[in-house]
């Protein structure tokens, strides 16, 4: 044995390079496994995204069924109130603005006629019309309905004009080219009845062709719209149309903007909405037509008012 | 200066140097894998918190799946009771109809009314005046529907009440209503087309409306009316009831079919475990009544609930 070999014996210096060598091979295979890991990583994250992405479907789905549900509740609510007896009857103010539309109004007067409810006025604003409206007018003969004479000034002045002039304890929307459920006045009494600390509720709307009212083509059929009353939503976007709103009477308002005019229902129901939620009433309030000619919401300022609308009530 | 520089020598002679050169690498790789391992542990932690939250979804997706086949049920009861409304019936069973009542003589005609604007024809009425104190006996002697017939309970609640009646009952099929709630027009006729359909069915139950389920249930108010029509589920009726008395109806003759006196609120759901011990009630997806939770002394709002409660539980443990 040579002599560095004893040395290296003496000191250990083996010993210590077989633990060395040792000590190396395990750090490979180490770092064997770490990268192995790691390789495995981008499929785990995947899957992760996976995951995420199933959550939202099923958020939608869920928002999907719950709008099912409510669509179902209409027909529940309906058949309650259909059947169900008020225990009181309160005048129903129905605020109906028009001007030149005098072949379609008959109509629209004809859906207040025919409510199950037989305690409403019906305040008809002719806001200066040129056609044959005021011979329509002079023809009706019930006594519950009263013509009033609008400024001129577009349909939100004309329905301050009603509201002025409302004796009703609640108040109720019609516009001219649509038509009233024959149950919407009973079910909204019901509602007021039910809920005494409610202000406001909003009904569903039956939309013959929903992508033509809003300028998208068509055609479609026949669907019903009921959205779920969420103040932060309503900032954002119009929940109810003007005819499936009704509210309480108060003296201190609400009054219609005047400077808008194709998005008034969304302004009216901001206003009513600051202290309290509306209630969300699964019961169908009107028929809205979407081929009448000239309808307000598809005046050709109506993007600027959507902005005007959002910046007041912000 | 000499020993240090032998020494020196002596280390790079029997390779300590390159060892040591070797230990520092190692070192530093041992750290850098360490680093390595504990952010693929980080990484690990959250995939598993991923995995748990996978666990959580599918629970979620399984509310939705009952939820979906609850609104299913639901938009089938408008197909049934269109099929129903134009169906013709083979037979015509006598229906004895079962309303206990005690002081409600101003709600109780309503519910008779309900009775009395059925669509089918064939039915009797057993109304039970469980001892009344107010006008019910006048409210009773009024009516003149021959298909009417009245008894005195004992007084000593509902179910004996309803004990009386169905100890009485001539009909084939039996039905019930309570005096506050109204019984849909089309009901009999539903019951009597469904034991058509299926002469094995011995007992059945229908939906039922609630006007605020949340008065209902003392959580407040507010609600606004909903359809009830659970799916059958024996686990789910040995925890709580499924169907309001209004909405059940059973064959005649039945040996289960007896109300515990010994119940004052949930005589209801005690019978349908009876009867469904060893048979399983048809589901008639077709309006049975109404429920308004308006009146006064609802006995499902009374306060032996917990006691009624743990009594019919107990039964079926």
């Amino acid at each position: 044995m040579s002599l560095l070999d004893r040395l290296r014996r003496a000191t250990g210096t083996d010993d210590v390079a077989g633990a060395v060598a040792r000590a190396e091979s395990e750090a490979d295979r180490l770092a064997r496994d770490v990268d192995g890991e790691a390789r495995t990583h981008p499929r785990y994250g995947d899957g992760l995204a996976h995951i995420g992405e199933l959550e939202r479907h099923l958020h939608e789905i869920r928002d999907d069924i719950a709008t099912v549900d409510r669509h179902v509740q209409i027909g529940t609510v309906m058949d309650w109130v259909a059947r169900v007896q008020l225990r009181s009857s309160p005048l129903v103010s129905v605020v109906l603005p028009t001007r030149d539309r005098a072949a379609l109004l008959p109509r629209a007067v004809g859906s207040v006629l025919a409510q199950t409810y037989p305690n409403w006025e019906l305040l008809v604003v002719d806001d200066a019309s040129t056609d044959d409206t005021p011979t329509v007018l002079a023809a009706l003969d019930d006594p519950r309905i009263r013509v009033l004479s609008g400024t001129g000034r577009g349909a939100s002045a004309a329905r301050n004009v009603a509201l002025d002039a409302a004796a009703g304890e609640l108040v109720a929307y019609l516009d001219d080219d649509n038509r009233m459920h024959p149950d919407w006045l009973r079910a909204v009494v019901w509602a007021f009845e039910q809920q005494p600390a409610t202000e406001v509720v909003y009904g569903a709307i039956v939309i013959d062709d929903l992508a033509r009212a809003r300028g998208q083509g068509g055609p479609a059929l026949p669907r019903i719209g009921l959205h779920r009353f969420e103040r932060a939503a309503l900032e954002h976007h119009n929940l109810a149309d003007m005819g499936t709103i009704a509210h309480r009477r108060n003296p201190s308002g609400p009054r219609f903007d005047e400077t808008v005019s194709g998005v008034e229902d969304w302004d009216l129901l901001l206003q009513l909405t600051g202290a309290t939620d509306a209630l969300t009433l699964p019961a169908v309030a009107l028929y809205y037509e979407s081929t009448a000619p000239g309808r307000l919401s598809q005046h050709p300022d109506v993007d600027g008012e959507i902005e005007l609308v959002r910046s007041k009530h912000r | 200066m000499i020993k240090q520089r032998a020494l020196a020598r002596l280390r790079r002679w029997a390779g300590a140097d390159a060892l040591a050169e070797r230990l520092d690498a190692l070192e530093a790789r041992l750290g850098e894998l360490g680093a390595a391992q504990r952010a693929s542990a980080a990484e690990h932690a959250r995939f598993d918190a991923g995995l748990e939250h996978h666990g959580e979804l599918e629970r979620h997706l399984h509310e939705i799946r009952d939820h979906v086949a609850t609104v299913e049920r639901h938009v089938q009861v408008g197909t049934v009771m269109d099929w129903i409304a134009r169906a013709e019936l083979r037979t015509s069973p006598l229906i004895s109809v079962v309303l206990p009542s005690r002081n409600r003589a101003t709600l109780l005609p309503r519910a008779i009314d309900t009775v009395l604007a059925q669509s089918y024809p064939h039915w009797e009425l057993l109304v039970v005046d469980d001892a009344s104190t107010d006008d019910t006996t006048g409210v009773l002697a009024g009516l003149d529907d021959a298909r009417i017939r009245t008894f005195t309970g004992p007084g000593r609640g509902v179910c004996a009440a309803r004990n009386v009646a169905i100890d009485a009952a001539r009909g084939e099929v039996i039905a019930y209503l309570d005096d506050d709630n109204r019984m849909h027009p089309e009901w009999l006729r539903s019951v009597a087309w469904a034991f058509e359909q299926q002469p094995d069915t011995q007992v059945l139950y229908g939906a039922f409306v609630v006007d605020d389920i949340r008065r209902v249930q003392r959580e407040g108010s507010g609600e606004l009316p909903r359809l009830f029509l659970h799916r059958w589920d024996r686990t789910a009726l040995e925890r709580h009831n499924l169907a309001d008395i209004g909405a059940m109806a059973h064959r005649a003759g039945l040996p289960e079919a007896h109300f515990d006196e010994a119940l004052r609120e949930m005589g209801d759901w005690d019978l349908l475990l009876r009867l469904t011990t060893e048979a399983t009630p048809l589901v008639l997806p077709a309006v049975a009544c109404y429920y308004e939770s308006h009146a006064v002394d609802r006995l499902s709002a009374g306060p032996t609930r917990v006691v009624d409660a743990d009594r019919v539980r107990n039964k079926v443990r």
